[in-house]
């Protein structure tokens, strides 16, 4: 009863990694922003009537109002003004402005350009299809609250869905490789830095050193299947970082630099508000010492 | 007195105006937290691998998160990375050639490589479009490639040839979306280097596997494996690119 109490609470009173939102809006505009800037140069061969896309929101709206939602995918135009305003909706949440509406615009219009290709993206796209729905509930940035309030409790479950996303792409990912034999044998990382597309020529040579293969097949599996189990205890902010450097890892070697940012954000949305606060106390005072050594 | 059981009867009312509300967003409250953990469940036993409950549920499961929730990271969490590079070759031809190429079959040069460069440039720099426009090509050919051989859409051959090796396939539009988009993407490539004339491309998909894990240090050749998707007609409305001409700069 003791536990049901405190989850309602938790839930109820106030709204949680206010800061941990900050950073994923911020680091989704950047993303979404980015996309449209790379791509926008062939928008129209991606999306457009007489480009590679072939793709459909049927499959999710239904015949009658995909048919029409469809529409957009007819003329080259259309196409811009959804890079348009997804643009909007980037910058609104980059700059944290109307965040609401800027999610929703991001929402539709990424949504639009998902299913006309989904040959171009990544799992990163995926995710942020998922966290933008979840971001719907959030309170918009600088939003004011009462303890309490109904919004705040929708804050609060937007921001569990987030969270226990995150744990079910890791331990998932974790589970599908675990049925793979070359993951099993710790010789995936060589198998995959072998494929140009995903590798640079100066990691075709190092993933041949067994060393280096077998800790980093290893290592990314058990980094995810304890995520969920570490993350509520101390060695949470520990295990933080070293997801960061896990995704610093794939950005560069892998080159999904997108999704490699992405899912930074979504392990930085998992430090609290507090946590923020003592990191920042303690990195000011480390400053201090380091700005001011005659005082030491 | 009148007066005053005015007001204690309006305070009723608010008060059980108040009730109500409270009443109506606790409902709220717990529907979202139900709501919260159904649909994680959900989408956990439609991630997690397969079992008797998945099975069961896989109708409801691809309805409900399947649809509105997809959940597909393969690069991420592919139990079996990709062990090839796969390249497209396209051999545009002129309708003269491929006059010829209906009785002799198809010729040995002239074919290009269209994976590759954009490999090249995004190894070069990771903050560009390569990616996906790279990514566009290969994954429809792992796509086409992870379809069984014998249920591939097969196209009728519009003549017996004498010579097995010009065993090669024709129809006026791909039915299978994967070869549609490389030959789309073919198209453009041809319009990009200045292939006016050509009314006609080949497809040819190259495998290039890694070398297996025991043989790495080995100086054993990688194994090459192609595969000839068929000729086409030029989609010559499609988008001008100006990718492959930059590259040749």
């Amino acid at each position: 009863m003791g536990i049901i109490r405190h989850v309602w609470r938790w839930l109820a009173n106030d709204p949680h990694q206010l800061i941990g939102v900050r950073i994923l809006q911020m680091s989704i505009g950047a993303i979404l922003l980015f996309q449209v800037a790379i791509t926008f140069p062939f928008a129209g061969y991606f999306w457009g009537p007489h480009g590679v896309g072939y793709g459909s929101t049927s499959s999710v709206l239904g015949p009658t109002l995909g048919d029409v939602v469809d529409h957009v995918y007819t003329a080259d135009a259309y196409i811009f003004c959804v890079l348009f305003i997804l643009s909007i909706g980037a910058l609104g949440l980059l700059f944290g402005y109307h965040t609401r509406i800027a999610t929703f615009l991001a929402l539709v219009t990424s949504f639009l350009l998902y299913n006309r290709l989904f040959e171009i993206t990544d799992g990163g796209d995926n995710i942020i299809q998922l966290v933008l729905i979840y971001m719907l509930f959030l309170l918009p940035h600088r939003a004011k609250f009462s303890s309490g309030q109904l919004r705040v409790w929708l804050h609060n479950i937007a921001v569990l869905a987030v969270i226990f996303q995150l744990m079910i792409v890791y331990t998932a990912s974790t589970f599908a490789k675990l049925g793979g034999s070359e993951w099993r044998q710790g010789i995936a990382m060589y198998t995959l830095s072998q494929v140009q597309l995903y590798s640079l020529p100066a990691a075709q040579a190092l993933f041949t050193i067994p060393l280096i293969v077998y800790v980093t097949s290893y290592v990314p599996l058990v980094y995810q299947l304890l995520f969920p189990v570490v993350i509520p205890t101390r060695f949470k902010l520990p295990w933080i970082v070293l997801g960061i450097f896990f995704h610093l890892g794939i950005a560069v070697l892998i080159g999904l630099v997108t999704f490699s940012t992405l899912m930074i954000a979504l392990e930085l949305f998992l430090i609290s508000d507090q946590e923020y606060a003592k990191i920042w106390n303690r990195g000011r005072l480390i400053w201090k010492a380091v700005a001011t050594p005659g005082h030491q | 007195m009148r007066h005053i059981n005015g007001v204690s009867i309006s305070w009723k009312e608010g008060d059980r105006l108040k009730a109500v509300r409270v009443w109506i967003v606790n409902v709220v409250r717990i529907a979202t937290l139900l709501w919260l953990v159904t649909h994680f469940i959900l989408t956990m036993i439609y991630v997690y691998p397969d079992n008797t409950v998945k099975a069961q549920l896989q109708p409801f499961l691809d309805a409900t998160i399947g649809t509105y929730f997809s959940q597909g990271w393969a690069l991420f969490a592919n139990p079996e990375p990709d062990n090839a590079d796969v390249v497209l070759l396209v051999r545009p031809l002129s309708n003269d050639e491929y006059s010829i190429v209906q009785t002799k079959g198809l010729p040995s040069d002239g074919w290009y490589d269209i994976s590759s460069p954009l490999w090249t440039k995004l190894q070069h720099n990771r903050f560009s479009a390569y990616g996906k426009l790279s990514r566009a090509v290969s994954k429809a050919i792992y796509s086409y490639l992870a379809e069984p051989p014998d249920q591939r859409t097969i196209y009728a051959s519009f003549k017996e040839p004498k010579n097995q090796k010009a065993v090669y396939t024709y129809h006026d539009t791909p039915q299978d979306p994967q070869v549609q988009l490389m030959l789309t993407g073919a198209s453009a490539f041809c319009k990009d280097i200045g292939q006016n004339n050509a009314s006609y491309v080949a497809l040819m998909v190259r495998q290039i596997f890694s070398k297996p894990w025991s043989e790495r240090a080995t100086s054993k050749p990688q194994v090459v494996k192609s595969t000839l998707l068929g000729v086409y007609p030029v989609d010559k409305s499609v988008e001008n690119i100006h990718l492959y001409q930059i590259g040749e700069r």
